[in-house]
């Protein structure tokens, strides 16, 4: 089928707006009688409140309130779990929590007031390894809880000993990833304007997840959501990062806003940013895989630890994509995995892109290459022997009979976009001097969207005005991915028109309905459906007026460019008379759209059932030169193969792709939040690495498509896999080139060099 | 809050006036690490009183390079020592590092005189002016004095300049005759990076024989020092007498010597040892011995 707007690389319709500087952002948002706040975090990574002082600060020049976790009506909050502090109270657990607010006319005087405040700790011991927190009399850090786990996700299948049993080699690998930022070029920000249009508090700003923002700033306010109104702005950045550090934010600075009754702005610097934000979770995880010497795999046993830091936020969720992709796509008779969640004193971890997955296919991909070195088979043909194919069975239980299972033709188009079989047999050789030259490649599949974490629909309003302009709203939100965009060209798709007359409005949760949290790579997939679907229903309408009007069946006339055709290629009427007209007889041009997920299924207690309704297929190829002098790693070039089902825009996917491999290629490499006993040692971009353009590869992109039957016009997700396959690629491509196996992340000099990390005052 | 008065000094006169009149002054010349430090309200600015901006004074500007002797002005930016094509043709190992130091945008404010002022163990501009011998002008309303560049680090971040003093320029003497260079770096990116260690091999030779080889580093050392046993062991020997694996190994040792087993060690052992056998190799190979 011939598309008009849909699968064509048109321009993003928020481009201009943002590269003329145009495009307001949290931080530029101004109110009249705006106030300023500012919040005190403690450096103790755990230590009891005894007294908190805070008459000096009050006295401060300019000081309209300083506030305690006493002025907060509910103090905890939490998407999942509700264990998470607005301002702590009795206890710190972390550093980077928050013990005071002051809220002044401007950020310097809130910023000195801060100064004047007085806490009396008492420092507890702390936990920082969450191996150490598991240990049975391990000090417990919520007292409220029987021990210091915050999730386990089992899941068995088959009979593991018997699968060992039943084979010929049988390997067991340790591997460790690292903390990570999020990195958005915007730090934080938010204003929350009291009593505005008959809302108790309206919250602008910085946020990736409107509705999350509202159920917590309502839970903290104990007020109904329709008090709340969450209006999203312009979003430098986000990678999962602005959903609890944000709400936090708004919850704070909406109950000053109403204590004041004027507009409060708050905006996180850099280093508040680092201090305060949650991280990616850093993993321990032991692999035990066995195989038959013809590298058929017989059985996997799988334990990932979870570093949950200070509070549970995402980890039940996050290690619960684990363990469902814990094997990687391979079939496998007998499994048991068991992913866990532990609370340290540690940064709080949560959602970011790849959530759960980078960690494991780094361990699971890394360990296919070791035991394709141990069985004396090439890579790609250990991975052809076991990998899914259309019907095969998951870990799960779940059959892939639904949607076109495309691992081999990712793997292969991948492998011929960097000419990897004569580079591997080139490189596979005795190599001269101290640079070595290696190529690697990882392959996953991703179930997409939520599955079984949470209801999956979404919904979508589209309103035609008189003049025939059309605007859509829908409740997911732009988070620079290109939502906007995607959502314009389906609307004007189904309604034939051209994408001059879409205008795509901004979130606002008092008119667009709740649709969950813009994650898990599920906007094009949920939210495109329901765009589709209110699209469609005014199309029908519009039809079946103009069946009426021009006496021609619905089915020969047709809506395009613009204009009405009757199926003969002549014009009956602008699309604008035509839907002018409707309005001006009274029939409603407005529509909601509502999409909700096929059913899935998940029994927690087995780790068995239908998680995810569809799966996207990856294929990531490093080519990299290793300096075995000096231990330095260039990564030259990769090749990213990822079945998308339907490119709705092919130039925004391939925007994706660079900007996945990119953060992956990082978090492979070189980033790496250093901790001493949960206190980050450096809070801006000169002491954490993040790759410049100078580190990039040349970065071959590649789009495969194998429409989904339950995608709007096929298409399913491309967000998040773009960065699961990095790190185990160029690991791979690393022990390829030097022989030399790392089994952490990241692969930094030091690690490539002499095998491990040293760090400053360390052992 | 640090706080502090802004100056502008317009001349080298005014400068080393304002210098003899007043005290705790701060100066300013690129600010690409002096504006990071004041945005963190560093501790050593507890006691500033003045910042003095230099950066209008153009006698600390400009690069004059002679048959025998040679200096670069304290103004002089790293963009201008990467671009000036007699730095380039004479004195590469200097371009070299000043292309090396961290990006673009640095490279077009931060000077050579702030980098070594400032004198942070890993600054990348020791180790070339080091291997040359170079010496610093420190000038002030009493008059100048000249101080090897080896001498002018007491402790990372810590220099024998005077509350009264600034530093001028840098002098040398041109290298003779035949000379071959070699500038090496390690960093944890390809740009924006910090050196983990960085250096540099300067060797005049004559007929197939090592004359005066320097090699020095940054990075490897808490402040920049010459390695004088490398030194030892290159000069005076045929190109045929030189292994430089040796002389990396010779190297590593005298850094350890030097720095003693330090957290790093483990690493920095190596890829000292290595560098300094790759900059041997360079200078072999350009010296067109071949085995």
């Amino acid at each position: 089928m011939a598309f008009k707007h849909v699968n064509k690389g048109v321009k993003r319709v928020d481009a201009y707006e943002k590269v003329t500087g145009k495009a307001k952002f949290g931080a530029d948002l101004e109110f009249a009688n705006m106030l300023y706040a500012k919040v005190l975090r403690t450096e103790y990574p755990h230590a009891k409140i005894l007294k908190i002082e805070t008459s000096e600060a009050e006295k401060m020049p300019g000081v309209k309130g300083v506030f305690t976790a006493k002025d907060i009506p509910n103090n905890l909050f939490g998407v999942i779990v509700q264990d998470q502090q607005v301002l702590a109270e009795d206890k710190v657990v972390l550093a980077g929590d928050g013990v005071a607010m002051v809220v002044a006319e401007s950020e310097a005087e809130a910023a000195a007031a801060l100064e004047k405040i007085e806490v009396d700790y008492e420092e507890l011991e702390g936990v920082f390894d969450p191996l150490e927190a598991r240990k049975e009399g391990a000090l417990k850090l919520h007292p409220e809880k029987e021990d210091n786990q915050v999730i386990h996700h089992p899941l068995r299948k088959g009979d593991v000993e018997k699968g060992f049993a039943e084979a010929d080699v049988v390997l067991e690998r340790e591997y460790t990833t690292q903390f990570i930022e999020h990195s958005y070029l915007e730090p934080e920000a938010v204003v929350v304007v009291p009593n505005e249009d008959n809302h108790l508090v309206s919250v602008y700003g910085s946020i990736q997840n409107p509705y999350a923002t509202r159920n917590a700033v309502s839970a903290v306010l104990e007020v109904e959501l329709a008090d709340v109104r969450v209006i999203q702005n312009h979003i430098g950045g986000s990678f999962g990062g602005k959903d609890e550090v944000v709400s936090a934010m708004a919850a704070r600075a909406a109950v000053m806003a109403i204590a004041t009754g004027r507009p409060v702005k708050m905006v996180n610097s850099r280093e508040e940013s680092f201090t305060e934000s949650y991280k990616r979770h850093p993993y321990h995880l032991t692999y035990k895989i066995g195989a038959t010497k013809e590298g058929k795999l017989t059985a996997m046993e799988i334990e990932a630890v979870a570093d949950s830091g200070g509070y549970a936020c995402q980890t039940p969720f996050v290690t619960w994509r684990s363990v469902v992709q814990a094997t990687g796509p391979y079939e496998v008779e007998n499994v048991k995995t068991d992913t866990y969640g532990y609370y340290t004193n540690n940064p709080y971890t949560g959602a970011m892109r790849g959530y759960g997955s980078p960690q494991v296919i780094f361990a699971q991909e890394s360990l296919m290459d070791e035991l394709a070195g141990e069985l004396g088979l090439e890579p790609v043909e250990l991975r052809k022997r076991n990998m899914y194919s259309q019907g095969s069975v998951t870990a799960s239980g779940q059959k892939l009979d639904r949607h076109t299972v495309s691992l081999n033709e990712v793997m292969d188009k991948a492998m011929e976009a960097i000419d990897y079989k004569n580079k591997y047999e080139e490189y596979s050789k005795e190599q001269s001097g101290d640079k070595k030259k290696g190529i690697g490649l990882s392959i996953s599949f991703r179930g997409c969207s939520l599955g079984a974490e949470a209801i999956d629909a979404a919904a979508s309003v589209i309103q035609i005005n008189k003049d025939g302009s059309v605007a859509v709203y829908s409740g997911l939100a732009e988070n620079g991915q290109g939502l906007k965009t995607i959502f314009s060209q389906m609307a004007a798709e189904v309604l034939g028109i051209p994408m001059s007359e879409v205008e795509f409005k901004e979130l606002d949760t008092s008119f667009t309905p709740d649709s969950g949290s813009t994650v898990a790579s599920r906007a094009t997939l949920i939210g495109g459906n329901a765009v589709k679907d209110a699209a469609e229903k005014l199309k029908q309408r519009i039809m079946t007026f103009a069946q009426d009007k021009y006496e021609l069946d619905a089915e020969v006339m047709e809506l395009k460019d613009g204009f009405l055709y009757d199926g003969q290629g002549n014009r009956l009427a602008t699309f604008a008379d035509l839907t002018g007209e409707m309005g001006n007889t009274g029939i409603l041009m407005s529509a909601y759209g509502w999409y909700k997920s096929p059913p899935i299924s998940w029994d927690e207690e087995k780790g068995c059932g239908n998680p995810y309704f569809t799966y996207v297929y990856g294929c990531q190829i490093a080519e990299v030169e290793v300096d075995t002098g000096t231990g330095e790693l260039s990564v030259i070039n990769m090749a990213a193969a990822h079945d998308v089902g339907r490119a709705i825009n092919p130039e925004n996917v391939k925007g994706q792709i660079y900007g996945g491999v990119m953060m992956g290629l990082g978090y492979g490499i070189m980033e790496e939040l250093e901790l001493r006993d949960g206190v980050i040692q450096g809070t801006n971009f000169h002491d954490y690495m993040i790759p410049t353009i100078k580190d990039m590869p040349d970065i071959k992109p590649v789009i495969v498509e194998n429409p989904d039957p339950d995608g709007p016009f096929g298409a399913k997700s491309i967000g998040e896999p773009t960065l699961e396959l990095g790190s185990a690629a160029i690991a791979n491509a690393v022990a390829h080139a030097s022989g030399k196996r790392i089994r952490s992340l990241p692969l930094n000099l030091e690690r490539v060099l002499i095998g491990r990390a040293l760090h400053k005052g360390g052992k | 809050m640090v706080e502090y008065q802004l100056l502008r000094a317009h001349s080298l006169d005014e400068l080393l006036e304002i210098l003899d009149q007043r005290e705790n002054v701060q100066l300013l010349a690129g600010g690409t690490d002096l504006m990071v430090d004041l945005h963190h309200q560093d501790q050593k600015f507890d006691k500033i009183d003045y910042l003095l901006d230099i950066t209008a004074v153009d006698e600390l500007k400009g690069i004059q390079l002679g048959d025998k002797k040679g200096e670069i002005g304290a103004l002089t930016t790293h963009a201008e020592l990467v671009s000036n094509p007699e730095i380039k043709e004479k004195l590469p190992f200097i371009a070299a590092a000043a292309s090396s130091i961290g990006s673009t945008q640095i490279r077009n404010r931060a000077t050579i005189g702030g980098n070594l002022a400032n004198a942070a163990a890993c600054a990348d501009s020791f180790s070339p002016l080091i291997a040359l011998g170079a010496e610093v002008v420190l000038r002030s309303k009493g008059g100048a004095r000249r101080v090897l560049l080896e001498d002018f680090v007491e402790w990372p971040y810590q220099t024998i300049i005077k509350p009264d003093e600034v530093l001028e320029k840098i002098v040398f003497a041109m290298p003779q005759g035949e000379y071959y260079s070699s500038y090496q770096k390690i960093g944890r990116r390809k740009a924006l990076s910090i050196s983990r260690i960085s250096l540099t091999l300067l060797a005049e030779v004559e007929n197939g024989r090592v004359k005066k080889a320097q090699v020095a580093s940054g990075a490897a050392t808490p402040f920049p020092v010459p390695f004088r046993k490398v030194n030892d062991y290159l000069n005076g020997k045929s190109f045929a007498e030189i292994d430089p694996i040796e002389a990396g190994n010779i190297a590593a040792d005298e850094m350890v010597g030097i720095t003693g087993e330090r957290w790093s060690t483990p690493y920095k052992r190596p890829a000292l040892g290595k560098l300094v056998e790759r900059a041997v190799e360079d200078l072999l190979e350009e010296a067109g011995y071949n085995g």
